[in-house]
């Protein structure tokens, strides 16, 4: 596998398991600097539970989590706390504190984190709306946001203190196809402009063919393919090509979960 | 011989027929099938696991190629997971009783990590982080103990007159009716004072700090919370926790006070006391220790509701419907727990 010299993210033989079922079985990966990962998969395969386990949400069974060199320890752990306000995470339906407004959200790392005098997080907070596009969306509460405003504000938040790495957990699921685009080359633009690793769990093929620097394909919870785009079209007849073709899941040998007695088909 | 169209009312009138302990092979006849819903593709796929349970073969016979993909198509992983069917007879009670035991453990065990760590992060806690925002507290207070001062003081109120007049009626006949004055004092202080507060809060703040705490849970605030580096429980629990802790001796102390005025409404009205001799009456008969009884059961009532609403909405898995079942759970509790916690104090206090 090709591993880059100085990854910001390296996962060794991860395994996470939901009480007896194992949901990540044996994920190894890295991710490297200033590019964008896109974690893909069909829906139960695990790229969610990848995601929460590397940002320390998920106890992992077996398997080391490494973020900008340091081992991910327990969750609740101050340097595990360290380690995470270094990362920026927007989550599937934005995680906005729905008894704070949108630059309240926003300033809420600011404010816990740093000890910048008020004036300065405020004016922050109007930058990184701006940054988002959503400059007069400060005083609103998130439930009158729609979803690609809470999106665009829960990405704000997870700037809010300027992560060298930030996830995104299916930034572009429920929007319609031009808010989603737009989400996409809001992403592209951190990614050139600012340097930042941005890490993207999806299944939107539009959006992968545009922002995935290199994919990660699981499937039914094991890695698959770790590489380029270009790469992983050219796997040949499997899981990955049904997802690229946009087909339904081929029915191969031992697939079948129930077999019938069967005499004389017509 | 299956009909040409398997469907759900051919299923509903031929289930019983076919469903009964399988002795020998069974062979259906799908020569005219044509068409099948999901009811059929259910009854057939119900059959071929009751045979294969008992060891005999369930057989598709003559089945059209386009009736078996539908079958087949809808079989994958659909199993259902063996953990968690109990078996019947003696065997499946202590298996049942042995689950039951081990969830009610696990259940207790993760309540008294939720009071250790509300508990550690509100006091020493503190002193290693605070990720408290600024304000917060003052804004809990008004939420938690502020808003209920009125209906508090009502309530109050009304239990007190009710008490006294109920009292005054049996008083009066042995011409005791001065005894009314300790009487609703002594029990506004020690007993009805905190456990009115209490009751009423668990209803309303209990409650509202489960409700809120559950749908930051299911809305992903709770993990996005932790992403940011901060403790939930401090962000979230703790100050509620304070709040309702400085709030509640306060607001038994309203209802105490609104209870001893109601029962000196009744003395002078009904009985016929004068206010001095009341006031008289009710100074000499409370002291200190008094105060100080309903004070800890205000103080314990008070993290009891904090706990229980805290870890009912911590626990929460699942949408709205799970948010609404673990609030009315939560209050049940908290009112259970703050009843059995006053029996206990009658005792030591």
């Amino acid at each position: 596998m090709d591993i880059p010299a100085e990854p910001i993210v390296q996962v060794t033989d991860l395994v996470v398991r939901y009480g007896e079922r194992t949901v990540l079985d044996g994920i190894t990966t890295a991710f490297a600097p200033s590019q964008i990962r896109v974690i893909l998969g069909t829906s139960g395969c695990g790229k969610t539970t990848l995601l929460k386990a590397i940002i320390g949400l998920l106890k992992p069974h077996a398997g080391t989590i490494r973020l900008f060199g340091r081992q991910m320890k327990e969750p609740d752990s101050p340097e595990t706390a360290a380690l995470l306000r270094q990362v920026g995470v927007l989550f599937q339906n934005g995680a906005l504190l729905g008894s704070l407004t949108v630059a309240d959200n926003v300033a809420l790392p600011l404010e816990m984190h740093t000890s910048l005098p008020k004036k300065i997080i405020d004016e922050i907070v109007r930058c990184k709306l701006a940054q988002v596009g959503l400059p007069h969306a400060a005083a609103l509460y998130p439930g009158e946001l729609s979803g690609g405003m809470r999106k665009r504000a829960a990405l704000a938040r997870a700037l809010a203190l300027e992560p060298p790495l930030v996830f995104c957990d299916e930034p572009s699921a429920g929007l319609d196809p031009v808010t989603s685009a737009g989400l996409d080359d809001l992403l592209l633009r951190l990614r050139d402009e600012l340097g930042i690793t941005i890490v993207v769990v999806t299944h939107e093929l539009s959006s992968i063919e545009k922002i995935a620097d290199r994919i990660v394909y699981l499937h039914k919870g094991a890695l698959l393919f770790d590489g380029t785009l270009a790469d992983a079209r050219r796997t040949g007849p499997g899981p990955i090509d049904d997802f690229f073709s946009r087909r339904e899941p081929v029915r191969r040998d031992g697939d079948r979960a129930v077999r019938f007695n069967v005499e004389q088909r017509v | 011989m299956i009909p040409a169209s398997l469907t759900r009312e051919w299923v509903a009138a031929n289930y019983a027929q076919l469903s009964g302990a399988p002795s020998a092979n069974l062979v259906l006849d799908f020569t005219a099938t044509t068409r099948i819903d999901t009811a059929g593709i259910a009854l057939v796929r119900l059959l071929h696991k009751k045979h294969e349970a008992a060891g005999s073969t369930l057989i598709l016979r003559n089945i059209g190629a386009a009736v078996l993909s539908m079958i087949e198509r809808t079989s994958d992983g659909a199993a259902p997971p063996a953990a968690g069917r109990a078996s019947g007879g003696l065997a499946g009670f202590l298996e049942r009783t042995g689950r039951a035991g081990f969830d009610l453990f696990d259940l207790v065990v993760k309540a008294l990590s939720v009071l250790t760590e509300m508990m550690y992060w509100g006091s020493f806690g503190l002193l290693k982080k605070r990720d408290i925002r600024k304000g917060v507290l003052g804004e809990q207070m008004y939420q938690l103990g502020f808003k209920a001062f009125a209906i508090v003081a009502i309530l109050s109120l009304l239990v007190g007159i009710v008490l006294a007049l109920q009292t005054a009626m049996q008083l009066r006949q042995f011409g005791a009716g001065i005894f009314l004055a300790p009487m609703i004092g002594i029990s506004m202080i020690r007993e009805l004072g905190p456990l009115l507060t209490a009751i009423i809060l668990a209803g309303r703040s209990g409650s509202s700090t489960t409700a809120e705490i559950a749908t930051m849970g299911v809305g992903e605030e709770l993990d996005a919370l932790q992403t940011m580096g901060l403790n939930p429980i401090q962000f979230v629990v703790v100050p509620k926790f304070w709040a309702i802790t400085l709030t509640m001796p306060v607001l038994s102390l309203v209802s105490t006070a609104t209870g001893i005025f109601s029962g000196f409404l009744v003395s002078f009205v009904y009985l016929g006391i004068s206010p001095n001799l009341f006031w008289v009456e009710l100074s000499k008969n409370i002291f200190l220790r008094d105060f100080t009884a309903g004070f800890i059961k205000s103080v314990v009532f008070s993290w009891l509701i904090v706990w229980i609403g805290s870890f009912y909405g911590l626990k929460v898995r699942g949408g709205a419907e799970a948010v609404g079942r673990e609030t009315t759970a939560s209050v049940v509790t908290a009112i259970f727990a703050i009843i059995v916690a006053d029996a206990v104090f009658s005792f030591i206090l």
